[in-house]
């Protein structure tokens, strides 16, 4: 077993004399998701980008036991995935075209490369292998970005609001898709703004607030009604899914006389 | 044969042609045979003709079109913007006003090389002033104000400097070569800038690669180890040197790098490792057979080529203003 695909310890950025994220320590392992949520303005997408090296940063982010900082941009690339929040694609590609990019860092973006076929067949995009990426769906463009980071074979998978401009049946469908990556061992970080989505497809949350970790752990345990109406000002809907409670909605945190704290059942999947 | 290899051989065997028909036309034509047996026969007058006057044309026609059209495509994709190129930003307005100081200032006269050079530091200074007024971003508004600015600028120390000319002739002489022409250029002045253009075009293509990259933006490309840093300043380096000694033995012409590099995309693509390669050989082109055509439209005294590509390709910016939609944003 390798070491841990990513630690980092005291993540400090500031802006001039502002402090923006931190200090934050966080640990991704192999086969698991770490869901970053919190209100906007929170410092989710700064944490991103500092821990893809893309942002100077005080603390240590170290990769398999290696210091981000010492590594060259190339092995970064290699062992980063990194996918922006609404990532562009500036002039028309085919998808078989943008997946090779992620093969950049190992040197060989040719389209030919058995690693784009294969990623392209991981994401079931293989029909759409010669389409103009910008002529795609919403969902299937964010399958596309996928491929790419699957292509690029990386231990680490940094990904920025995957879901934000999906309809909920791609956010469903893209979430999946990730899961399954974990399978093959990618550590994978998301940012998620729906809790209830976070609370399903995470392992692990991370709960930023004003640049800080207010609180990590396991969502049906971090999910609790004092932190969404201390962080999001909401409180959580729970019912049970196979067999333990689970936050499948929120509504407004202000207490309304007419309604009752009844816990919703719903049937066992 | 891949369409855009088959485009690269349609490109140079058109090139060939024109190359020829460049030598063949002018005031004195030359017969296809005669130009063909010229280096044979020792036929001096033929021989003349070639190498002080169609000679050097041609030769600056190929690589001055090859540095717009390639630092166009590669402008287009660092900026993401298809409407930027080095008329339109304004660099070569900066190059030639570099040129025009060198000129003025006498420098050239006693230092050939002052003028490319001039060029060089007008193009290498309006690119940096240009990347930095959009802030990279390549924002058509920031892009074209970035423009607007550094053409103002530009003209108005040229304007101010042949206000200031001592003699009317040189400022008539500096007005002329404003406007962009290949006539009466020789050697020496292909020796002057051919060179620089070919290593700015070199130093493109070791860009092109990375710039593959921003197809996905900034970020991304570094996240794919692009050091996004040094590929601005390949691409502000590589576009100085082949347009700024160009602009300074030829003047103005414009439109070349905006022209080619939209002509050629449907062929070949968007993917800067294929497109700039191939906008290197349709700039040759164009600006060859715009040279071509100078000289066959019958004008009292010669078209100036800068004339000719700003009449074909302004009409063309205008549509395509027309169409950007993210000018509005």
């Amino acid at each position: 077993m390798n070491a841990t695909p990513l630690v980092a310890r005291d993540v400090l950025v500031t802006h001039g004399a502002h402090r923006v994220l931190g200090p934050v320590s966080l640990t991704l392992a192999a086969r698991r998701v770490l869901g970053i949520v919190g209100p906007n303005g929170a410092g989710k997408t700064t944490l991103v980008r500092a821990l893809a090296g893309l942002l100077r940063h005080a603390g240590d982010v170290e990769l398999s036991g290696r210091r981000l900082a010492s590594c060259p941009a190339r092995e970064r690339a290699r062992a980063i995935g990194y996918l922006p929040q609404d990532p562009a694609v500036a002039w028309p590609l085919t998808t078989r075209e943008l997946v090779a990019l992620g093969r950049l860092p190992h040197g060989d973006a040719a389209t030919s490369s058995a690693h784009v076929a294969r990623a392209l067949d991981t994401l079931g995009l293989t029909s759409l292998a010669t389409r103009d990426v910008l002529t795609l769906s919403g969902g299937e463009r964010m399958r596309a970005h996928l491929a790419r980071l699957v292509a690029g074979a990386h231990p680490v998978l940094l990904i920025d609001e995957p879901t934000a401009s999906l309809d909920p049946g791609y956010q469903i469908e893209v979430l999946d898709h990730l899961r399954r990556l974990t399978r093959d061992g990618a550590a994978v970080l998301i940012v998620l703004h729906d809790l209830p989505l976070a609370a399903r497809y995470c392992d692990e949350v991370l709960v930023l607030a004003g640049g800080l970790a207010v609180a990590q752990g396991p969502p049906t345990e971090i999910f609790d009604d004092a932190l969404l109406a201390a962080v999001f000002g909401v409180r959580g809907i729970r019912a049970s899914l196979a067999g333990t409670p689970a936050l499948v909605g929120i509504r407004s945190a202000a207490p309304a006389a007419s309604m009752h704290e009844t816990p919703v059942t719903m049937p066992e999947r | 044969m891949s369409a855009p290899r088959r485009i690269a051989v349609l490109q140079i065997a058109a090139i060939v042609a024109a190359l020829l028909a460049s030598l063949t036309v002018g005031a004195a034509a030359i017969p296809l045979h005669t130009l063909l047996a010229a280096p044979f026969v020792g036929d001096a007058d033929t021989w003349l003709i070639l190498r002080e006057i169609r000679l050097p044309r041609a030769l600056l026609a190929l690589a001055i079109g090859a540095g717009l059209g390639m630092s166009g495509a590669a402008l287009q994709a660092l900026l993401r913007n298809p409407l930027a190129e080095p008329g339109v930003v304004g660099i070569s307005s900066t190059a030639a006003f570099g040129a025009v100081l060198a000129f003025y200032s006498g420098l050239s006269y006693t230092l050939p090389l002052a003028l490319p050079l001039g060029g060089l530091a007008g193009a290498l200074a309006g690119t940096l002033l240009m990347l930095r007024l959009t802030r990279g971003t390549g924002a058509s508004l920031a892009l074209i104000l970035a423009g607007v600015a550094l053409t103002t600028f530009a003209s108005a120390g040229t304007s101010l400097v042949l206000s200031l000319a001592p003699n009317p002739y040189a400022a008539y002489e500096i007005i002329f070569w404003l406007m962009g022409s290949l006539a009466d250029r020789s050697l020496a002045h292909v020796a002057l800038a051919v060179p620089f253009i070919v290593v700015g075009l070199a130093l493109l293509m070791y860009a092109a690669r990375d710039l593959e990259a921003l197809a996905l933006g900034e970020d991304s490309a570094r996240s794919l180890g692009v050091d996004v840093a040094r590929l601005k300043l390949a691409v502000v380096v590589g576009t100085a040197l082949a347009v700024g000694p160009g602009v300074a033995v030829a003047g103005f012409i414009g439109f070349v790098g905006l022209l080619v590099p939209h002509a050629l995309r449907p062929f070949v693509g968007a993917r800067p490792a294929r497109l700039l390669p191939q906008c290197a050989l349709g700039g040759a082109l164009a600006t060859l057979v715009a040279d071509i055509a100078c000289r066959l439209v019958p004008t009292l005294g010669e078209l100036k080529l800068g004339i000719v590509t700003a009449l074909l390709g302004a009409p063309f910016f205008l549509w395509l203003l027309t169409r950007e939609r993210s000018l509005h944003a």
